[in-house]
Formats: C-alpha cells, structure tokens, sequence
C-alpha cells in the first residue's frame, strides 16, 4: 500500500500527494459531465520534426507557442517523459480550445502535479511568468498593471497578429490547393456513382473545420454537378 | 408539469438535504418539468423557533403562490410536509427527530419540549396520512414513519451527489472519512479509535462543523496528531482523489437516514466501515461482503481497520462487491423523476 517502497509514508506527505493528483485531475473532472464525444479526435497530435532537435530544457515561450491537442501532447512529453491519457487529453484540449483552461495554467499544473515534480524537468520562464499572474490577479492594482503590460507590449503584439494572419492565409491556401489538385481533379476524371459517394464522405470529413468552408462549398457544388451528371448518364 | 419543490433550510450550511433539493430539481428540469425550489430558513432549536416554523408552513397556501401556480408540490422535510395544496407528494427526508427516535437523547425535558412533541406527532400523523402518494429517502426513513406514526411509505433511492465523476486508484495507507463535523456524525470514534490501531495506517476526516474544536483538541490530547488530521472542506476533485486512494472509509453516524458516504464510497471501489447502530448506510453494507459492520465503540472500529489493512485484497474484494451492489440496485434520477411526477 505504499508504492514507494523504500520510505515510510508520513501523513503530511500523503496529504499532499493526494492533494497534487486532486489539483492535476481538477480539470479534466469539471469538465467531464459536460465534455463532447471526443473519442474520435486524434489525440496524437504530430508535433513539428523539427523540435526534437531543439535545445533542452524548451522554454515557456516554445510551449506557448501551441495550441490545444498539440500543446497538450508536448507538455506531457517534455514534462512527464510519456503521451497524455486519451480521456484526460481530450478534457485539457477541449478546455484550452474553449478558453476556460489557460495554457499558463495548464503547463504548471503538469508541472507540479507530483508526477511532474519528480521528474523535476525545469521550464525556464514557468515561474516567473506565474509570479506575473499572480500580481495580475491582486485586487485592484492587478486589473491596472495587466493594462500597463498590455500596452507597452503592443508593437509586439501587432506584429504577432500579423505573422498569425499571415499563417492562416497560407495554411489555407495549401488546404485549398490539396482539395482542388489531389482530390478534386481525379474525381471529376471518373465520375461514377462511386466517385460521387467518395466525395461525399470526404464532404463530410471536413464539416466541422470552419477553416474549409470555402472548399466545402466547393465539393457540394461538385457532388451536386457529378450527381446531374450521373442521372443524364443513366 | 409546473412542480414545486417545497423544503426548509438552515441558511449557509450545505449538506445532503441541500444536493438533494438541486438534485431534484435538475432532474425533474431534464424530464422537461418547469420545476423549482421553495423553501424557507427553520431552526431546529430552540422550541419556540421549532414551533413557528411549524406555524410558517401550516399557514402556507401554495395555490396562492401568485402566477404561475405549482401543479405538484414535492414536499421534502419537516415542516414544509403541512403547507396546503391538493396535489402534494411526499419524498420524506427525515421528520423531526428531536422528538421522535432521538427524544431519549435531550432528556431531561421542558413541559415548553413536551408539548412541542404531542404537536408535531398529532401535526405528523394527521399530514402525513393525507398525502396520497408517499416516498421516503431511505427505509429507515420509512420504518421511522411507521413506527412512530403508522405511516406507510415507499423507500425511493436516489445517486449521491458525485455518482458519475467517482473513480478508483491504488489505495493509501489512509481511511477516510468525509462528512460534516457533527456529534452524530461521530469521526470521534474513529478518532478515538486510531489510539488502538495497529497497523501502519493514518485516519482523514475531512469537513467541518460544530465539533471541529472538540475533534481538534480530542486529537491534540491522545497524541493522535501523526495519525490523524482534519482537513477540513474538500473541493469536489479533492473529494474524489480521497476516496480513490484511501483504503477504506469510515462512516459510523448515529441513526442516519440515508448517508451519501456509503453510496459514495461504494462507487470508488472502497469498503466501508460502519456501526451496528449507524442507520441508513446499513441498507447497503453487508458485514464482510461490501464493508464491515463493528459496535459503535473505538476498539470495536480499530479491530475492522486493521482487519481490513492485514488483508488488502480482501477489503478490495469487498469494496468491489460494494460497487456491482450500488449497480444491482437501478439507482437513479430518472426513476426518482417519473415516479414524483406520475
């Protein structure tokens, strides 16, 4: 009854390690009742080759600079040495994407979770950046230092909104030239009523990205094009 | 359905009768009802408080309640059971007590205390009866009823409050024991009982309440403070992981009326430990099946713990016994929801 072995548990130290799962598993419970089916996302996220070339230990700013499923699937990896529980990286994205998790939060939650603590993996700026939090957080002066930070940071965050705007142009432009080169095309060559139902399934896969709606507008013109098609065929 | 959830309450205090009105009505909201909580503040002490409230609710007519009017009243506790309305059902949380099953335990009595008891038995008797369709919380809810009164009512049971969100882990050298910090609660006898414990294991009483001080300095006096602490209110991911590690849990009341801890405890996995005399939790723990049952004494607690603690995979088994029996039992909202509204 006590996996460490070796030491003798003492009661303090039990409390905390109860306490230190309860804090780590806090947000994944709340949200739990409320959680969308998320058994079909895929929830190993493919993190960019070029990281595990870079320097350790990552920075704050190198974590900070994803997002959701992604930023989920790093955090454990760096900090805990292993890939994320489905259930419990289905909660934690689903409330970074909502907002109601910051990623701040999120990584010093690993971080300290006792897990996190004996594997010790410093992230240089986790601190500091907490400590900032905090005073954000004081009553009165909080509201009013976070306003000061915000505007003498904000060249730099102009520039950010600008890379950001920049990105999202270009990810959509390779979604639109995928669809169009390596889907789309093939499609049209052969148009029979199996062809047809193959792009509706795909239709259907890109549903839910509202980033694609340009080129879900497109397929259903297609289907509804290859489907006339079809019957003045038959 | 418009249904009124008639019941009272002691301000700033939250404990089951509280999750059970908001669970109900939550329930009762799914199943498409416009339902909501009425509900006044009552003192239980001392009898001229008791004895207005009665008045408070005897006086109140909830077809007058002003627009929109309730169709269904579910009355819940003591008093609320007297207001006026053709349509009321019973879902009986406990009666005054004071003066029933725990009169012996306030003697000696007032002439102010006895008449106080022939009204409310009289009040009881009368109301009650009236009601056509009668549920109670528990079966020692309903056996209370038709000892004390000749009432008969159906036992309804319903989840506790975190059914759905408890899980299980590997168990910690530590019982647990979370409720409010109540003399019939009685973590005094755990607390007591740690003195004889022989196994290596430590005792986690979290909550608060009037005995806070007097479980303190108890600890304080008996050297316990290595073995034993209390700390305090728990958030429900505390609670959770609590229960998910201790290896068992203590919840020896006095005469309690349902108790959500064995429920809760069950659904972690976990066996408990309960008295001879604890009431409701004894509807669900079967001795040496899904729990222990000792003597409400602390070598009698001390005895089931190290029983418990010598053979981990024994009290595993009865924890997991617990959980497929909460399974068996069909315990659930839905069918609290379709039988208060029929």
């Amino acid at each position: 009854m006590n996996p460490s072995g070796t030491k003798p548990l003492d009661l303090d130290s039990l409390i905390q390690r109860v306490r230190d799962e309860a804090a780590a598993r806090k947000f994944p419970a709340a949200c739990a009742a409320s959680a969308p089916d998320t058994s079909h996302r895929n929830l190993l996220a493919p993190l960019p080759p070029d990281l595990e070339s870079e320097p350790r230990p990552l920075p704050l700013s190198r974590f900070l600079a994803f997002h959701d499923e992604t930023l989920v699937r790093l955090t454990y990896r760096e900090l805990l040495g292993r890939e994320p529980e489905r259930d419990a990286a289905a909660s934690y994205a689903d409330r970074l994407h909502a907002g109601t998790l910051s990623k701040l939060d999120f990584i010093a939650a690993v971080s300290h979770s006792t897990e996190g603590r004996a594997r010790a993996v410093p992230v240089p700026g986790l601190d500091a950046a907490l400590r900032r939090e905090r005073l954000f957080r004081l009553p009165v002066a909080g509201p009013l230092l976070r306003i000061a930070v915000l505007v003498l940071n904000l060249p730099a965050l102009e520039a950010n909104l600008r890379r950001l705007e920049s990105s999202v142009e270009r990810r959509f432009a390779e979604v639109h030239r995928v669809f169009r080169l390596e889907l789309i095309g093939p499609m049209e060559a052969k148009a029979d009523k199996s062809s047809v139902a193959e792009l509706e399934r795909q239709t259907a896969r890109v549903a839910f990205n509202k980033a694609n709606r340009e080129a879900l507008l497109e397929l259903e013109r297609r289907v509804e094009a290859l489907e006339a098609a079809r019957r003045s065929a038959d | 359905m418009r249904i009124a959830i008639a019941t009272v309450r002691t301000p700033f205090v939250e404990g089951g009768s509280e999750a059970h009105a908001t669970g109900l009505r939550a329930t009762l909201q799914r199943a498409g009802h416009d339902a909501d909580i009425v509900t006044m503040p009552f003192r239980f002490q001392p009898e001229h408080a008791v004895r207005h409230g009665v008045e408070q609710w005897l006086n109140e007519d909830f077809t007058c309640l002003g627009v929109p009017t309730p169709d269904r009243v579910i009355c819940l506790r003591f008093p609320a059971y007297y207001l006026k309305h053709p349509e009321k059902t019973l879902w009986l949380l406990h009666q005054h007590r004071t003066v029933y099953d725990e009169w012996e335990n306030h003697a000696p009595h007032t002439q102010e205390a006895e008449q106080l008891r022939a009204l409310i038995h009289r009040l009881d008797t009368e109301h009650l009866a009236a009601i056509p369709r009668r549920f109670a919380n528990s079966q020692t809810v309903a056996d209370r009823l038709q000892r004390f009164n000749g009432i008969s009512s159906t036992p309804l049971y319903h989840p506790p409050p975190l059914a759905g969100k408890l899980y299980t882990a590997d168990p910690l050298p530590y019982v647990f024991a979370p409720s409010r910090l109540e003399r019939h609660k009685r973590q005094i006898l755990l607390i007591e009982a740690m003195r004889y414990v022989t196994a290596p294991v430590f005792a986690i009483i979290s909550g608060s309440g009037g005995q806070q001080a007097v479980y303190e300095s108890e600890i304080a006096a008996l050297g316990l403070e290595h073995r034993v602490r209390l700390i305090g209110e728990l958030d429900e991911a505390g609670l959770l992981a609590f229960y998910a590690h201790s290896f068992a849990v203590f919840f020896g009341p006095r005469g309690e009326d349902l108790g959500y801890i064995t429920l809760e405890a069950m659904l972690a996995r976990k066996p408990v430990i309960t008295c001879h005399d604890s009431g409701g939790p004894l509807e669900f723990v079967r001795h040496r099946e899904t729990g222990l049952i000792a003597d409400p004494e602390p070598r009698a607690i001390a005895q089931a713990i190290d029983e418990l603690y010598a053979m981990p995979r024994h009290g595993a088994g009865l924890g997991s016994n617990g959980y497929q029996h909460y399974e068996s039992m069909d315990i659930s909202w839905d069918t609290v929801a379709a039988l208060l509204s029929q």
